[in-house]
């Protein structure tokens, strides 16, 4: 469906939500009407040139008329009466089609919303996103998610970690080093802490999912959605109102907008205007456990591959030194970073977005670290929790 | 060091300690220390002038000291002669830096033990008097002429420990006066962003701008630089990436195989891309 305005929309939503809630087997509608997800992705990048008249609907619509994916996955734009609300749905041979609508109120951080199945929607949104420079996924390190309880009452909370980072090829063979938990209840948060400060466990949880309920105005409302809101920047909510899932994700979005904008306004290697002051700070991310294998780490991260989407090539300085010239695949960037066994040292262009920092940071909390720290050159904490 | 010249990793280890850095010694960013960098024709004149120099101001310690990387047995006196006409009211008027930064200045010159005695013979016949500072396998010691500033100069006696195969590298990826691989390591990724960036053609000025200090560089350091990157390009779109781009008038333009490898993240295209780069940089090293 077409949404033509905002009001529009949340009619298509708050139908759908009240679809959710009464499917099942034996139901009307049937077991597979999936909730709703949110994805939060970037629209364009730190810099956008004031000469750029295209801005995001212009964009989304060069999106949806890329060749490649249209081959895939043919895609039609549709503009509302909202001027920053629009529908894209993607068509599929012998399927019925999916339909995603998408806020860009905010012109770099856009929120895609939709109902179609996790598998097909992950998949879509991640060919739409490859199709352009600077736009990509966003991720919510453990402080972000930590900090979103405040938002929203937390009544869950998912833990995990899979070390297998920095293993020896030989050790493959070995069962992975992993832990995932899911702790239920509004006390949640407090077990969580209490986790984090056994010995046994210190080395092998970060914060991978909350589930939020958000009802603004009147916490006994029942107008409310329930959203898992997840580490790779998708939110999955059920609930009774859209509406109240909307003012989350808004105010998931500034508190993530201003979390890249800190880190680029801070940290952005850049040379002054007026010339002669180089601006922009270090940046390092402390590491609690030393890595064992820093080429073996290197070779695994620049793979290019999923989750970390970074290409380069390992260059081995010494028994205790790598340096990797990058480039983040999602975005399209650059990103200097350089390995110790016991702190990465990350250097950002100007061109490049604080996302692509917060996207290697997250990864590294879940695939190598969970208690690595980034920190400013006076070592405070960059992330608040 | 592995594709990185004496001068780069002077240059790139002052800033990491001026910025706080994790792993080398914080120090002088305690004693209030800041990297500046002055345009270079704004420190000579015309057809003389000197490329970009850096600076280490600090106004706490009413101290600056300009910084000459010299990786060869023997100092130009030449490039030292340069600072004989600046004086502060030059640097105070025409520089970002302040008055307290400039109550005192002076030139230190940072050398290779291996060349001790010829430096000390070339910085003795200065009307200068640069401090000269050595790196060695441990650090950076004080050679000759130590600093006004006691406190500075005492940093570097016996000996300020370094482990320079993790000192910071990224500050300054490369500059005029760079050998062709540590251009390579350098623009490669630059032009593979560009093209992951969805860009199909780019032309070298372009990756020239990107480059932090080319808006303070002289024209003559921009002609160098912009022939260096040209020939890394120019031999890699030749060699190794043959299949990935070509260059032709001053422009690259990418493949289709490249331009279907960034979007393919994980193919092994990419991985193939990158063991191209790690020849190249083995065949432009020598």
């Amino acid at each position: 469906m077409i949404a033509r305005n905002r009001s529009h929309l949340a009619s298509i939503m708050d139908g759908h939500m009240n679809r959710v809630r009464n499917s099942g087997p034996g139901t009307p509608d049937g077991r597979n009407a999936a909730p709703i997800k949110t994805y939060l992705i970037e629209g364009c990048g730190p810099l956008p040139d004031p000469d750029d008249v295209v801005g995001p609907f212009g964009t989304l619509r060069l999106i949806t008329q890329d060749p490649v994916l249209s081959d895939r996955f043919p895609v039609r734009m549709h503009p509302s009466s909202d001027p920053c609300l629009a529908t894209i749905r993607g068509l599929r041979a012998n399927h019925a089609p999916i339909s995603f609508y998408v806020d860009y109120t905010d012109p770099r951080f856009w929120l895609f919303y939709g109902f179609a199945p996790s598998r097909i929607a992950d998949r879509f949104i991640s060919m739409l996103v490859a199709t352009h420079r600077d736009v990509g996924r966003t991720t919510f390190c453990s402080e972000f998610l930590s900090a979103a309880t405040d938002i929203g009452s937390a009544v869950a909370l998912s833990l995990d970690h899979e070390g297998v980072m920095d293993e020896e090829e030989k050790d493959v063979a070995r069962v992975p080093e992993s832990v995932k938990a899911r702790l239920w209840g509004t006390q949640a948060e407090r077990l969580t802490n209490l986790m984090r400060q056994l010995g046994s466990l210190s080395d092998g949880i970060a914060l991978s999912q909350v589930r939020l309920r958000h009802s603004p105005g009147n916490h006994d409302s029942e107008r409310f959605s329930l959203n898992d809101v997840r580490f790779d920047g998708r939110m999955i909510t059920r609930g009774t109102s859209f509406s109240a899932h909307r003012s989350l994700a808004e105010a998931l979005r500034t508190r993530y907008a201003r979390q890249v904008a800190d880190i680029e306004s801070g940290y952005q290697v850049r040379l002054e205007d007026s010339g002669g002051v180089l601006l922009g700070k270090s940046l390092a991310l402390h590491l609690a456990r030393p890595v064992r294998n820093l080429q073996r780490l290197c070779e695994r991260i620049f793979s290019s591959a999923s989750p970390f989407l970074l290409w380069g090539l390992p260059v081995q300085r010494g028994p205790g030194s790598v340096c990797v010239k990058a480039v983040d695949l999602d975005l399209g960037q650059r990103m200097d970073l350089e390995f110790t066994p016991d702190f990465i040292r990350l250097f950002v262009p100007k061109e490049t977005s604080g996302s692509a920092v917060l996207r290697f940071y997250t990864n590294v909390q879940h695939r190598l670290d969970p208690r690595v720290r980034m920190l400013d050159q006076d070592e405070n904490e960059i992330l608040q929790p | 060091m592995k594709y990185c010249s004496h001068k780069l990793s002077v240059q790139n280890l002052l800033i990491g300690m001026c910025r706080g850095s994790p792993g080398v010694p914080r120090t002088i960013r305690r004693m209030g220390y800041r990297d500046r960098w002055i345009a270079g024709n704004l420190l000579g004149r015309t057809g003389t002038a000197a490329d970009p120099v850096l600076v280490l101001a600090s106004a706490q310690s009413r101290h600056s000291f300009f910084v000459e990387a010299c990786e060869e047995p023997e100092m130009d006196p030449g490039r030292l002669d340069r600072y004989a006409s600046v004086t502060a009211v030059d640097l105070r008027e025409r520089t970002p830096l302040s008055q307290d930064q400039t109550e005192l200045y002076g030139v230190a010159v940072f050398g290779l033990e291996e060349h001790r005695d010829t430096l000390r013979i070339s910085i003795r016949d200065s009307k200068l008097k640069p401090t000269l500072l050595l790196r060695t396998g441990d650090g950076l010691v004080i050679d000759a002429n130590p600093f006004p500033k006691v406190a500075l100069a005492n940093l570097f006696r016996p000996v300020l420990s370094l482990d320079w195969e993790s000192a910071p590298l990224g500050w300054i990826a490369y500059d005029h006066e760079s050998n062709l691989a540590e251009v390579a390591q350098a623009v490669i990724p630059q032009v593979i962003a560009y093209a992951a960036g969805r860009v199909n053609r780019v032309k070298i000025g372009r990756v020239c701008e990107d480059h932090l200090l080319w808006d303070l560089s002289t024209r003559a350091a921009r002609r160098q630089m912009r022939a260096k990157v040209n020939a890394a390009l120019s031999s890699a779109a030749r060699h190794e990436f043959s299949e990935f781009f070509t260059l032709r008038s001053g422009a690259l333009t990418f493949s289709g195989t490249a331009q279907a490898a960034v979007r393919a993240p994980g193919s092994p295209t990419l991985k193939r891309m990158a063991r191209h780069h790690a020849a190249l940089l083995e065949r432009l090293a020598g």
